[in-house]
């Protein structure tokens, strides 16, 4: 993810992570774990409910999920994996991102 | 912190938020998508 932030950002898209943690958990992480784009912190997994990433999941816990967003703020493509090799590759992502005017 | 809109699926409007980063600013999705699309990842816990 870090690698393609790049081509992400080359497609004229911003890139935001969203982490089940605490902000101060999520300043050590890039501390150690520099990263080119924001994580932001939803201790209370307020957001990862209204996108429905943990509720779709079969079994406990948080999964990965991607979702990408036109301009307009309409989802144009959802992804959730139930392991982390599940979640969609970026070639694919960037498909959608070209695909977007 | 307001969630507005339902569930997010292909083709709807998603829900916006606003969440602080490791240093406490806020980021905010309306701000980033008034630069483009956005790409949205969600994270498995660091532990």
């Amino acid at each position: 993810m870090r690698d393609d932030h790049n081509q992400f950002t080359a497609a004229g898209a911003s890139v935001i992570a969203v982490a089940p943690e605490s902000t101060a958990a999520i300043e050590r992480f890039t501390k150690a774990h520099p990263v080119p784009f924001p994580i932001v912190s939803d201790a209370d997994h307020t957001v990862f409910d209204a996108y429905d990433v943990v509720s779709r999941a079969l079994s406990l816990g948080q999964r990965p999920a991607v979702f990408v967003l036109d301009r307009a703020g309409v989802v144009r493509f959802d992804a959730i994996g139930t392991q982390q090799w599940q979640i969609a590759d970026n070639e694919t992502v960037l498909a959608i991102l070209g695909s977007l005017t | 912190m307001a969630v507005h809109s339902s569930r997010a699926t292909v083709g709807t409007d998603a829900p916006r938020f606003a969440l602080p980063d490791g240093s406490g600013e806020t980021v905010a999705l309306d701000d980033l998508l008034g630069r483009g699309p956005v790409v949205l990842v969600f994270l498995r816990g660091f532990a």
